[in-house]
């Protein structure tokens, strides 16, 4: 077993999609250890090299980790940065890579989506798993009544409305240098960061079209709740319950994302919700504490070894 | 130094003098070999097979595994021979300074193979197109030579094993060519990854220690004593460590070489340590720069080749090699100095004639250790000042706060990433012999430079993707004001031997002979005529093969040839054949 992270290209929706993955290959899986495959899908502005740590943590099991529409080295269309596309576009990666219902990993913006995911297509994935990130209607919902100052915590969301500069200005030196204070600073008291790595993501985006995508999430989430028609539509799958077990993996020192609200997550997710909150860590949990989420991960009845359910399952077949 | 041209001149007379006196130095050969490295010991073994009676001269010494240096004070004093020193030619490593390249290279029973690092890489075909190469070398020609070799030396790529994971030093540099949106391959390397026991003997794996460039204590480097040299042994061949080549006469039956013997006490008559041999047939393959010395002071000094071509040291090329260059990471652990020296690569090609092939690196211990003392950071100065500080609160009684982990730091180089980088440079380097008779090199990087400069883009294209930052080599600019002074440091110089298709344009033809003198051949990294542009072992050994196959059979080696040497030691033959027998006899017995 090999620990290379293969790379490769998958047309979806007219928008080549980058996609990294690692671990046995998928068919070596469904035929020997029955282990879940994990769809891995990033935040802001992470890219699917922040699954990189969690890749080398846990070699055997396969782990896909695509780069959303609009992040460099995946395509950047001009439109399509609305949550029903971007959960389209999950929908048919899964489709595309012939996964057996993996299972669906998400931090923060791929979080968001993760939500949606789960409550829109229920049937194509085994288990959620969320880290930091509440679920979107509770997360509106505690913006608009001031809940635990969620409103004061997230204040690049107004600025980002504006067309075409913030993404001008991130992909300045100084806009790339502010980038990457925004991981460093948001750092747990038991994390660690490794800063190369921060420097390798904030690297990706050289062109202000690099960031034209990642920014547009913002501005097309804030669209979608101001116009009544597609506001009522996103609600109307809210009320759907989600029917896969989720767990929500909460790094505590998370300053842009509070946990009081993502409690609530349940609530709106009109399901059990698995609590699993991480001492000292903070909003990026995937880049400070893989070794933590590897745990949390191994937890998992898909990731678990079944090796006394593995021979039992031989015996059978004999 | 003046000394030195009367000797040389002296030997050609003392043969003379030898020759009628019909001594038990003056010994008969098939073929005298100069040289065990590369070229030397593929040449001697294939030649012995073919029942040729075959003398090695060797320069260095005969290295056994627990002789290699470990201590950094060791390597100072038996890594590096430097004819200086009070003890001369006691290392395996020789390193030559000239003005714009320095030199690495091998000396010792093995030859390069001693402390190269395990590269066994074929280069893309195109490199063959290039107008220098003889119109009868391709790469698909070589095709059985290399696999010959590869297979002799034992060349697999590096991967996870039951015991040793892929070292980080990989997993960083794939990262970074991940991250510039390339893809990296492993290189196949000749070491013997995993364990290998057998009721016979147990051969241990690649133990990780990275001391590759120092020498292997375990043996899983196969290194052509352990593969090749015991070989053509067992065939008959004898080796003679510290046995130095001086001068190559043509006489009636062939040639004979004299040569300085210095595992005998330096004595003041120069008539003891003075030997000569006769061979019928002659193989230089003293290394790139001993091959073309030893021939330039029998054209020039001694003129008992006079004929050789005047391309002679002509085309010297460094292979574009870039060292010393490499990533420094703010916290991202790489540790150069574990695994096996070289693993993975990545190649860059740009117009149709520019080659450009990036590697990792890893330096021994031993020389992490002392770069790290010598390197000043920001961190050992704090460190400093914290313990200072605590020292004196504790001496005014505020408490001790002594803590030794704070003092043992991990150091600048567990964050860097070497790299080395080889490309197709122009190969106009010249050799030629200075006043006392010593090799010199006149090489500028005028002609090379584009290639060099696109060499440095793409590292720091590497380093800047990954989130390091970019060092360059300080032979190449300084590191304080950044003063440019261009010279490169090489561990693979090649040519000056030419292979060519006419005597205008090189010094052998295809298949190393010389051209004028029948019998002759050069048989090492001599021959190349231009940058090879990857490490250059594998291509060496395919030509050395191509070389003794020419002259034993006069033809090329086919694929399935049923002249294809073997690579199988004769003992083990014999094993296995009595093994087979005894199974055999067990059989009938049982029925």
């Amino acid at each position: 077993m090999d620990n290379k992270i293969r790379h490769e290209h998958i047309v979806i929706q007219n928008t080549a999609f980058h996609i990294a993955t690692s671990g046995p290959t998928v068919d070596h899986v469904t035929s020997s250890s029955r282990r879940k495959s994990v769809l891995c899908i990033h935040g802001f502005p992470e890219g699917w090299v922040g699954w990189r740590p969690l890749m080398r943590e846990m070699t055997d099991v396969t782990f896909i980790a695509p780069d959303l529409r609009g992040y460099p080295t995946t395509e950047t269309p001009n439109n399509g940065y609305d949550v029903m596309t971007l959960t389209n576009d999950i929908d048919h990666l899964i489709s595309a890579l012939h996964l057996d219902k993996p299972i669906l990993l998400s931090h923060d913006w791929g979080g968001a989506l993760g939500w949606i995911y789960a409550h829109r297509f229920p049937e194509r994935i085994s288990q959620l798993v969320v880290i930091n990130c509440p679920h979107p209607k509770t997360l509106v919902r505690a913006v608009l009544h001031f809940e635990d100052f969620q409103t004061l915590r997230i204040p690049w969301v107004p600025p980002f409305q504006v067309p075409y500069l913030p993404e001008r200005l991130l992909t300045t030196k100084i806009g790339r240098k502010l980038l990457e204070l925004s991981f460093t600073l948001r750092e747990g008291s038991k994390g660690h960061m490794e800063r190369d790595l921060v420097r390798e993501i904030v690297n990706r985006f050289q062109h202000s079209s690099n960031m034209y995508g990642p920014v547009n999430y913002y501005r097309e989430f804030v669209r979608t709740l101001l116009h009544t028609k597609s506001r009522k539509q996103l609600y109307a799958i809210y009320d759907k319950p989600i029917q896969v077990p989720v767990t929500l993996i909460w790094g505590l020192e998370d300053g842009a994302l509070s946990a009081k609200v993502a409690q609530k997550s349940h609530l709106d997710a009109g399901c059990p919700v698995d609590w699993r909150p991480l001492e000292g860590i903070g909003h990026f949990v995937d880049l400070e504490a893989s070794d933590l989420l590897a745990q949390e991960l191994y937890r998992l009845p898909g990731l678990k070894i079944k090796k006394a359910l593995t021979k039992f399952v031989d015996v059978t077949a004999a | 130094m003046k000394n030195k041209i009367k000797k040389t001149d002296n030997t050609y007379r003392i043969t003379d003098d030898q020759n009628t006196n019909g001594t038990t130095q003056n010994k008969h050969y098939d073929v005298i070999v100069i040289g065990s490295g590369f070229g030397g010991a593929i040449t001697a073994c294939r030649l012995a097979q073919a029942g040729r009676s075959v003398c090695i001269l060797e320069k260095g010494k005969r290295w056994s595994r627990f002789d290699f240096p470990r201590g950094s004070g060791e390597v100072s004093k038996y890594a590096i021979a430097n004819e200086n020193k009070s003890n001369p030619k006691n290392g395996f490593i020789e390193y030559r300074t000239f003005k714009n390249m320095d030199v690495i290279q091998g000396t010792g029973v093995g030859g390069g193979s001693l402390h190269y690092f395990n590269v066994h890489i074929r280069p893309p075909a195109f490199i063959f197109d290039i107008a220098s190469w003889p119109k009868r070398i391709n790469l698909r020609q070589l095709c059985p030579y290399y696999d010959l070799a590869s297979n002799m030396l034992g060349a697999n790529k590096i991967t996870h094993t039951k015991n040793r994971a892929v070292p980080r030093r990989t997993q960083v540099f794939e990262d970074a060519v991940d991250s510039l949106g390339l893809e990296s391959e492993r290189v196949p390397i000749c070491v013997r990854l995993e364990d290998q026991i057998s009721n016979k003997d147990n051969k241990q794996g690649c133990d990780h220690c990275g001391n590759c460039l120092l020498g292997c204590h375990v043996h899983a480097k196969n290194t052509l004593d352990l593969n090749y040299i015991p070989i053509a042994e067992e065939h008959g061949a004898v080796v003679l460590p510290q046995h130095e080549a001086l001068n190559i006469t043509p006489n009636a039956q062939g040639y004979v070489v004299t040569c300085k013997d210095h595992s005998l006490s330096p004595a003041d008559d120069n008539d003891a340590t003075l030997k000569t041999f006769h061979g019928h047939q002659v193989v230089v393959a003293a290394g790139t720069l001993g091959t073309n010395e030893l021939l330039l002071r029998c054209k020039q000094r001694s003129k008992t080749l006079p004929r050789i071509s005047s391309q002679l040291g002509q085309c010297f090329s460094g292979n574009g090699d870039f060292l010393l260059a490499g990533t420094h990471y703010q916290d991202r652990i790489v540790e150069p100095g574990r695994g096996p020296s070289i693993t993975t690569g990545v190649s860059f090609r740009k117009n149709k004639d520019q080659y450009i092939f990036i590697e990792d690196l890893g330096f021994p211990d031993p020389f992490i250790w002392y770069f790290n003392n010598v390197i000043p950071t920001v961190g050992r100065f704090k460190r400093v000042i914290r313990q200072t500080k605590n020292y004196l609160g504790e001496v005014f009684g505020t408490g001790f706060n002594f803590q030794m982990e704070e003092l043992l730091e991990a150091g600048f180089m567990t964050n860097f990433l070497p790299y080395l980088g080889m490309g197709t440079d122009a190969a106009d380097g010249v050799l030629s012999l200075n006043k006392q008779g010593d090799i010199h090199l006149h090489w500028s990087v005028r002609n090379s430079r584009p290639m060099f400069q696109e060499m440095i883009k793409h590292m720091k294209a590497l380093s800047k993707a990954s989130g390091g930052r970019f060092i360059n080599s300080l032979l190449w600019k300084t590191p304080i004001l950044g003063i440019p002074l261009h010279k490169t440091l090489t561990a693979h110089p090649l040519g000056g031997c030419a292979m060519s298709d006419s005597p205008l344009t090189g010094v052998t033809n295809d298949c190393g002979e010389v051209w004028g003198y029948k019998g002759l051949f050069v048989a090492d990294g001599a021959l190349m005529p231009a940058a090879i542009g990857v490490n250059p072992s594998a291509t060496i050994s395919a030509v050395a093969e191509r070389v003794a196959f020419h002259m034993v059979h006069h033809r090329d080696l086919r694929a399935n040839d049923t002249h294809y040497p073997s690579n199988a030691h004769q003992s083990l033959q014999a094993d296995e054949l009595n093994q087979q027998t005894t199974e055999t006899i067990q059989k009938e017995s049982i029925s």
